[in-house]
């Protein structure tokens, strides 16, 4: 099972850099994303997280702090973190 | 574009909302302010609120939002503009400028935590004033708690980071008390992608809503695709959310001020019906679909917009910034247009073709082309003259004189490197009369003048020159103490007798300080002399005119350009010179009894006035000059170091425009030799540099060894 690791950094360029990878990924199982260390997201991200969970057979995210704090401001926290859900 | 660029391009942008802000806060403090002043000022600081925001300059976010609390409190009349008012926003404004600075070199933020708290005092002291007010409104307490509310979580964002962690526990997962759920009114944003090009973030609209008191109510998901057609570029989210009603709809909309149309917003009245209230898309938010095309459909023009947090109107004329370096490119090759068109001339007069109507009208749109070049690079010296109320001000802290700021010519217009080398020597020049020339107010009043002093900074075109003058009405040069000053540091002798003009030159000699004591401001006996060297390296002069009791004024020469300046090109022996017209007097063809021989110096009579002549070709080494000066011509120059001297030269060929090309890129720097040029027949000429070769020249003996212009002509071409 794979496990992707996040960047401190989640902005744009994070984002565009990490859809190529996440894309390949697919297909092998349950994504793991491991956003443990990521201080900063912004909307790019979120955004190729949820499609992520929503993909294939779904991702399942690792959130530090900052990461679960900006989600809960987005109304987000559910759609990404719940693991019943997905 | 690089975040670097994009965040340099914000700092540039900080400097013009500081330059705004600062013209109507000043026209605040003349009493000449309209409706839109205030305004204006509140526009400058929320942009850079904003901009600061974005980049995430967490201490000049904080700052500037409380400044524009209380300027927003001062807009909408709530706030008195009285003195100590607009004082206390003045010195907001330096203390925003320190930020910036520091900001931009990433270094510590200034302190302003007392300054914080009187802006914020201010504004609550209006507020409570207000409660009198007829005319109070119920919405302006709420507007104000909240944007206290604001204020203050934005200055807890630092620590906020810090205990994100905590703030993660579920305990602290409802930010909100359930009140103003119940009643609340709500608010569907739908950020389009241009909302996030650029450096912006739409997340941080949400966060500013929160900080508010907003809760997300739901985040429409709907529209993200699976991961194979997802872009990255694109935006999918639209977010509904609950807003407290204590907070104003018109605090909500400044939020989204910033994306502008890149953020949609619709605003609900509905209350308490958030837990029924479906999510339904609203008007002016197109659902996801079309958000996505209306997207795609922005991509071309997008781009060219700017950074997001740019909400200033644009300005009257539209503008473009454009790499310096590309701009000094343009300026080079026109430079070698002109070249090759007093080549195509030489080339058609050589050949028997007179004066032609083409060739007229090429060197008309040659010099057209030139000149737009120029001005292409031209800066209004307004930009300059900005930073002087700062100045002014610290000075008055430091110094307690008081000090009136008159200017006019603002607009005159010169080159940008001209106007970048000018910060520092009129900063120099502004000291002085400040620190030594206007007196202190009790001198002043005894002396029957306004206590407050006033400094005059003028500005103007005066035949393809720019003359700058800083002028104060102080106490003007004390030509005796100036004098006693300059005998007791050896620079002149005991016994010498000096014109008035002679003294007051004398403030540029080097290590020369007439200040009794030496104060932090000025008077380090570093100052003038270095001011005339900036002045002189920017190919301009400095003079001096003083009136004891009435002040002194500096007028600053200088050139339009440091590219392309004017001059008689002169023949010397088997040389071609240029001598640059800006030190030209006059020229005479000498009749024998006007010149006379001092040993083997000679001096010329020109109107009963004795000047040295410099024979050119002695000075340079020309082969065959003319020695006897009632054989050639004489120039008459000025000069920075030695006063007037007199130029002899074989004969005057031309006087044109010439593109100075630098002989330190080249070849290396030639003490006598400003730089080279070259002639329409496509020979190097050089240019004198007459200062330092007239006072090779004119001094005591001489030392005539030859420049070798040979072995450099040849180096050149």
């Amino acid at each position: 099972m794979p496990i992707i690791h996040l960047p401190a950094r989640c902005d744009r360029a994070a984002a565009q850099a990490l859809l190529p990878e996440l894309q390949a990924a697919l297909g092998s199982g349950p994504l793991q994303i491991d956003a443990s260390a990521t201080e900063q997201v912004g909307q790019a991200m979120l955004q190729v997280l949820l499609s992520a969970r929503r993909t294939g057979e779904g991702a399942q995210i690792t959130p530090s702090p900052a990461l679960r704090h900006t989600a809960r401001q987005a109304g987000l926290e559910v759609a990404l973190f719940d693991r019943s859900e997905a | 574009m690089t975040p670097e660029d994009i965040q340099a391009l914000f700092f540039v942008e900080c400097e013009e909302a500081q330059g705004a802000a600062e013209q109507g806060l000043a026209a605040c403090r003349a009493g000449t302010q309209d409706a839109d002043t205030v305004n204006g000022v509140f526009r400058a600081i929320h942009s850079i609120k904003g901009g600061a925001g974005a980049f995430g300059f967490t201490a000049l976010q904080t700052f500037a939002h409380a400044f524009e609390t209380l300027l927003s409190e001062v807009r909408e009349g709530n706030a008195p503009l009285n003195p100590p008012l607009v004082d206390l926003l003045l010195r907001a404004l330096d203390k925003l400028s320190d930020h910036v600075v520091a900001a931009r070199d990433g270094a510590i933020p200034p302190q302003d935590s007392a300054l914080l708290m009187e802006l914020e005092a201010a504004a609550r002291y209006d507020a409570a004033g207000r409660f009198d007010a007829p005319t109070a409104p119920k919405a302006k307490p709420a507007k104000k708690g909240a944007a206290k509310a604001r204020g203050d979580s934005a200055r807890d964002d630092s620590a906020l980071d810090a205990l994100l962690a905590e703030l993660s526990a579920p305990h602290a997962g409802t930010p909100a008390t359930p009140e103003p759920r119940e009643q609340g009114w709500q608010i569907w944003m739908r950020p389009l992608a241009g909302a996030m090009r650029n450096g912006g973030e739409p997340l941080l609209l949400l966060r500013e809503l929160t900080e508010l008191g907003a809760v997300c109510l739901q985040c429409d998901t709907s529209a993200v695709p699976g991961l194979d057609d997802l872009d990255p570029d694109q935006a999918y989210l639209g977010w509904t959310f609950v807003v407290p009603k204590t907070v104003s709809e018109s605090t909500v909309r400044e939020i989204f001020d910033f994306a502008g149309d890149d953020c949609p917003i619709t605003i609900g009245e509905g209350e308490s019906k958030w837990a029924d209230m479906p999510y339904r898309p609203t008007p002016v938010a197109p659902p996801a679909p079309e958000a996505v095309e209306v997207a795609e459909t922005e991509d071309a023009p997008a781009p060219a917009k700017p950074a997001a947090p740019n909400p200033a109107p644009p300005p009257a004329g539209q503008s473009i910034r454009i790499d310096l370096l590309k701009l000094d490119r343009l300026i080079d090759t026109v430079g070698e247009l002109v070249i090759a068109q007093a080549m195509l001339a030489q080339r058609l007069h050589n050949e028997g073709v007179v004066a032609n109507e083409e060739l007229n009208m090429l060197e008309g749109l040659t010099r057209d082309i030139q000149d737009n070049a120029m001005s292409i690079r031209a800066q209004p010296i307004g930009s300059v003259f900005s930073r002087v109320p700062r100045i002014l001000r610290e000075l008055a802290a430091s110094t307690g004189k008081h000090v009136t700021l008159q200017t006019s010519g603002e607009t005159t217009e010169l080159d940008k490197t001209v106007i970048e080398r000018l910060g520092e020597p009129l900063t120099h020049l502004i000291r002085n009369a400040v620190d030594h020339g206007i007196e202190k107010p009790d001198e002043r009043l005894a002396k029957g003048k306004s206590a407050d002093g006033t400094l005059t900074l003028s500005a103007e075109h005066r035949s393809g020159h720019i003359l700058i003058r800083i002028a104060d009405d102080g106490a003007g040069i004390d030509h005796a103490r100036v004098l006693a000053k300059a005998v007791e540091k050896g620079i002149v002798a005991a016994d010498a007798a000096l014109s008035k003009e002679e003294i007051e030159t004398l403030i540029f000699a080097p290590g020369f300080s007439t200040a009794t004591s030496i104060t932090n401001v000025s008077g380090r006996g570093v100052g003038m002399d270095v001011v005339r060297q900036y002045v002189k390296e920017l190919g301009g002069r400095i003079t001096i005119d003083s009136t004891p009791g009435k002040g002194t004024t500096f007028t600053l020469t200088l050139p339009l350009t440091l590219a392309i300046a004017d001059g008689m090109i002169v023949k010397v022996g088997d040389q071609m010179l240029v001598v640059p017209l800006a030190h030209v007097v006059e020229s005479l063809r000498p009749a024998t009894a006007d010149v006379q021989g001092m040993g083997e110096s000679m001096m010329l009579n020109v109107r009963g006035r004795f000047i040295p002549v410099v024979s050119v070709g002695r000075a340079v080494g020309a082969l065959d000059a003319v020695d006897r000066p009632e054989q050639g011509v004489l120039i008459v120059v000025d000069t920075e170091s030695a006063g007037q001297a007199v130029l002899l030269v074989d004969n005057i060929w031309d006087q044109r425009q010439f593109v100075i090309k630098s002989l330190d890129t080249h070849y290396r720097s030639v003490e006598g030799v400003a730089g080279a040029t070259i002639l329409g027949d496509g020979r190097v000429a050089l240019i004198l540099n007459i200062d330092s070769l007239v006072a090779r020249a004119a001094g005591p003996r001489a030392v005539l060894d030859t420049i070798g212009l040979d072995t450099v002509g040849a180096d050149i071409a």
